[in-house]
């Protein structure tokens, strides 16, 4: 028989693989067919067929060969389809007979879908929306560089600008000068404050602007002729303050209280340039005595490469051009550069908006994971629930197949209802919440629902609420549901079942103490900046800005004006302060200087100190309100003939000489050379609602006499309205230069409630995340207790026969609530140090680890727990031992 | 699943056509070998079969050990009415589609030997 025996290896290989269904046909064919081979070609060649057959036999009809698993069988198809309808009507049915916990699953989930929905809406209007440049690789900004590292990326003057495009002409198409300022469009029902872009005509080619309306700026507009002002809108301006007005065209407008002429309306996309908001454009108007001052530096430039140049060549001919203007102006250029940045490095930086967007982004995708795992809870506790129903049915013959068609059918129609309803909510949503333009920006006319934004918070829900629901109907359709026939709670769930719900409650509790902590955050910073002293009287101030500049007015004839408007101002009714202050306004100056003390000014390691720099009038300081805490103000005698002096903040004088007196000492000034600090005064603090670093607090004060400056504001504190009071200095001005017009007035108040606004903007959405939060934790917690409770009944009723007091029993029920919140705590507070690194930005006067904040949220989410507690510990209570124990 | 047939199964269908009710694994792997030129294993060709009972195209009836089996049963195989409905579309198809191709094909072949030759 040797010769009609296959090989051995092959065929126990082949026993081994293959699928057992086939496995003896395989085998018989292919012994009965190795005879007939040896017989006829002789068993060397059969054998090596037959290892061949085995190799390819044992790979295409093994075990895992494809086609091997039995497909459903064709006559329970069609059954496959009816069914889930049939679980939809179902479940749809069981969610109609029980209508309050529907519509809370529903309203759970529709908050979280809209609140993902909404802050996707206003990220998407801030950061995807507002690509709207050709070519961004080729448009870079022009910034000065000064010799140290704080003067990094500055502003230039006109002169300069215009000297760095004519060098650099062989590496740009064209560089364009801008500056950014704010004023108002006044209209009959009110002002709207803007932000007015003051722009090179070339500014619309560099950035590549289309107009929806008119023309953009061109070089004949640069002409001075200050009767025939121009202006151009963005779109959002168009459309919000004009209300799309079709004859904007040729219409005149008040900006800053002169008419303006709109030529245009920029195309929609045109909305931002780098964080700043494009609102309206206005040409600059070269002539002017500020844009030839080679020293007035307060424009930066925006160019656009030549084709194939980098910015690198650009960057590296700039050096050469910068290094002869050093030369050409030792002066106003020594040590200046130009540093060339790509435009599409800091196009993503948005400042503080991305800050605003990232914080309240995480805070809406906790809120949406909370509701999430709120709602997943709550089918599970319903599933247990139900539990008796299914093994009812179960032993009534219904698989437990269906019951996951059910629960799944229950899962796409809650979810998708709740999708429905998030829709609605999301819409109104928008409206309300950015009704009132709240962060200021005209540019987010355009916040609206984006269909892939809510499709993919639809998609997570979805996924969420099955991936939940299926892991907890497998292990209960695993576990024996002839366990639940038997009387309420006895035997109960397993162990893993257990770990999943406590997981899922940890989770929430810590997702809770994040979004918590930033609301609480957000809030005390609300409240710090609305207390915020800001070490002057901010009452019915009212600031009108001034500009003596131009060829007539040097220092002298500065001086003079300056000391009319002066005599003019105190002689006005009803006017109880005023003053003099320049360049900026208090506590907000936005030009510093570097001092040095004496005795360090050959020192090399010390850079010295950056103060902010002020001009005032003697008397305007306390007039304003800035107390005296050593020295003494200015006077007549600090006129410019006498010894220079300097007032400094109180921030300013202690990083200068820590612990000792200021006045009497000495610095270089670094504009200025020596100057005898003469007093030191109280920190004015007003630096928008950012941190507020000690750095900020630094300011340095000179009189107007000493260091006669172009740029003033002139302060009033009156009693009258504030067009009155426009009204008298706009003559008082007049008096005094009839050419010049005021071109920005704005209130103390104005200024800090728009800060307050987008404060109060951002304070509001967190305090809805947090209500959120603290309702959904409540329901969880609840949830989690009452279900704790319910399959405890039996052994509290067995603890309570045996003697066990209420404490005992209460105990029973807290004490793993208890330590799950005590863990979810630790996790969340854990993450909500996290999150306020992120959102440190945002805060004023609060440092990101506020204890206040922090403190607060255990008392209240333990409160929140032991409201939610409250029902089941009754309920645990209200237990009878003898109906507990009967139906063992 | 597709209720389409394989080019595999189609050809398996085929071949029980021809051999007709009594045909075992052995043989339909023969006639298929013989025919296309190609080797069959036979762990696939079961596999398929399994696969075409499942979906009702064949019917299969076990028959008795023999020695030369070494002791084991053949499974004879017979196509089901379904299963000569399906090979009917397949073929329909087919011919349709291939219909009048013929010399076509040849042509084609023709000339991308000769374009082979340049």
């Amino acid at each position: 028989m040797s010769r009609g025996t296959p090989p051995r290896l092959p065929s126990l290989m082949l026993r081994v693989a293959l699928d057992p269904d086939i496995a003896e046909f395989v085998l018989g064919d292919l012994d009965e067919e190795f005879l007939e081979r040896a017989a006829q070609m002789g068993r060397p060649r059969a054998r090596r067929w037959y290892w061949k057959q085995a190799v390819t036999s044992a790979i295409r009809g093994c075990r895992l060969a494809r086609g091997t698993r039995r497909p459903p069988r064709p006559a329970s198809r069609e059954k496959r389809f009816v069914m889930p309808i049939q679980d939809v009507i179902y479940g749809l049915r069981s969610f109609a007979r029980r209508p309050g916990f529907t519509s809370l699953v529903i309203f759970i989930l529709a908050l979280g879908i809209s609140f993902v929905t909404v802050v996707a809406g206003l990220a998407h209007s801030i950061f995807w929306g507002s690509v709207p440049y050709r070519e961004p690789e080729r448009i870079v900004m022009l910034w000065r560089k000064g010799p140290e590292p704080i003067h990094l990326r500055e502003a230039t003057s006109y002169v300069n600008i215009r000297d760095w495009a004519e060098g650099g002409a062989g590496v740009f198409d064209g560089v364009a000068a801008y500056t950014i300022g704010t004023s108002s469009i006044q209209r009959t029902e009110g002002a709207v404050r803007v932000m007015v872009t003051r722009v090179d005509p070339y500014f619309f080619e560099a950035l590549d602007v289309d107009m929806a309306v008119g023309r953009p700026l061109i070089e004949a507009d640069t002409r001075p002729s200050a009767d025939d002002e121009i202006v151009v809108l963005s779109y959002g301006i168009w459309q919000s303050v004009f209300g799309g007005d079709p004859d904007i065209e040729g219409k005149s407008i008040d900006l800053g209280g002169r008419p303006y002429t709109v030529v245009g309306v920029m195309a929609p996309r045109t909305r931002w340039l780098l964080h700043e908001p494009l609102d309206v454009v206005v040409p600059i108007r070269p002539t002017s005595g500020m844009y030839q001052n080679r020293r007035a530096n307060m424009l930066i430039a925006v160019g656009r490469l030549r084709e194939g140049v980098t910015v690198e060549q650009a960057q590296a001919r700039m050096r050469v051009v910068s290094l002869a203007l050093q030369e050409e102006y030792p002066d106003a250029n020594a040590g200046i550069e130009a540093d060339v940045t790509s435009f599409a490095d800091l196009r993503g930086d948005f400042g503080r908006l991305n800050e605003v967007v990232t914080v309240l982004g995480i805070a809406a995708g906790l809120v949406f994971l909370l509701s999430c795992i709120s709602v997943t809870l709550l089918l599970l506790a319903r599933f247990v629930e139900r539990s008796r129903e299914f093994a009812v049915r179960m032993a009534l013959g219904a698989t437990p197949r269906r019951f996951v068609y059910q629960t799944l059918a229950e899962g796409v129609s809650i979810t998708l209802v709740a999708g429905a309803v998030g829709l609605g909510l999301a819409y109104a949503g928008i409206k309300l919440v950015f009704a009132g333009n709240p962060l200021n920006m005209y540019s987010f006319t355009d916040v609206r629902v984006h269909g892939s934004v809510f499709l993919l918070a639809l998609l997570l829900a979805l996924a969420t609420t099955l991936l939940f629901g299926i892991v907890a109907m497998l292990r209960r359709t695993r576990s024996n549901f002839h366990d639940t026939l038997r009387p309420a709670g006895v035997g109960g769930g397993s162990r893993e079942r257990n770990w999943l719900r406590r997981g899922l409650v940890i989770m929430q509790v810590a997702v809770s103490v994040a979004v918590l902590a930033g609301a609480g955050l957000v809030g005390r910073s609300l409240y710090v900046f609305t207390h915020t002293d800001y070490g002057f009287d901010t009452d019915h101030l009212v600031y009108v800005r001034l500009l003596l500049d131009g060829p007539q007015y040097d220092a002298d004839r500065l001086r003079v004006a300056y000391r009319e408007l002066e005599g003019r101002l105190a002689a006005l009714p009803d006017v109880s302060d005023f003053g003099l202050w320049g360049p900026g306004l208090p506590g907000s100056s936005t030009s510093f200087r570097t001092l040095v003390p004496e005795g360090r000014e050959t020192d090399p390691s010390f850079a010295g100190l950056h103060t902010w720099f002020h001009f005032v009038m003697p008397g305007s300081m306390e007039r304003l309100g800035l107390r005296l805490l050593e020295g003494r103000m200015f006077d007549e005698t600090d006129h410019a003939g006498a010894l220079p002096s300097m007032v400094l903040s109180q921030s300013a004088a202690r990083a200068l000489w820590p612990g000792e007196r200021a006045v009497g000492k000495r610095v270089v000034d670094q504009g200025g050379g020596w100057r005898t600090v003469v007093g030191v005064v109280s920190d004015a603090r007003m630096r928008g609602m950012g941190r507020i670093h000690s750095e900020m607090l630094r300011d340095s004060y000179i009189t107007l006499d000493q260091s006669p400056s172009p740029r003033t504001n002139i302060f009033l504190r009156a009693t009258g309205s504030r067009a009155a009071v426009v009204n008298m200095v706009r003559n008082v001005v007049r008096e005094i230069d009839p050419t010049r017009a005021l071109f920005e007035v704005s209130t103390m108040d104005e200024s800090m409630a728009e800060d307050r606004r987008e404060m109060g903007f951002i304070t509001t959405l967190m305090a809805l995340f947090a209500v959120t939060t603290a309702i959904l934790t409540t329901v969880t917690v609840y949830s989690a207790m009452s279900y704790a409770t319910s399959r405890r009944t039996h052994e509290i009723g067995v603890r309570v026969a045996l003697g066990g007091t209420k404490a005992h029993v209460v105990g029973l029920v807290l004490n793993r609530a208890v330590l799950d919140m005590a863990l979810g705590l630790t996790v969340g507070g854990v993450s909500a140090l996290a999150l306020s690194r992120v959102m440190s930005g945002l805060l004023y006067g609060v440092t990101p680890t506020d204890p206040v904040a922090f403190i607060l949220i255990g008392p209240a989410l333990t409160a929140i727990a032991l409201v939610a507690a409250f029902v089941p510990v009754r309920r645990a209570l209200a237990v009878d031992p003898a109906e507990a124990l009967r139906n063992h | 699943m597709s209720d389409s047939l394989g080019r595999f199964e189609e050809l398996i269908l085929l071949a029980l056509l021809r051999l007709g009710p009594e045909a075992y694994g052995l043989a339909v792997r023969r006639e298929l070998e013989d025919r296309t030129g190609r080797d069959v294993s036979t762990g696939a060709l079961y596999t398929a079969l399994k696969r075409l009972e499942w979906r009702g195209l064949v019917s299969s009836r076990v028959g008795e050990p023999t020695a030369e089996r070494g002791g084991r049963r053949r499974r004879h195989y017979r196509l089901e009415a379904s299963g000569v409905l399906a090979l009917r579309n397949s073929y329909y198809d087919y011919a349709k589609m291939s219909e009048g191709l013929g010399p076509k094909i040849l042509e084609a072949v023709a000339r991308i030997d000769g374009g082979a030759e340049r």
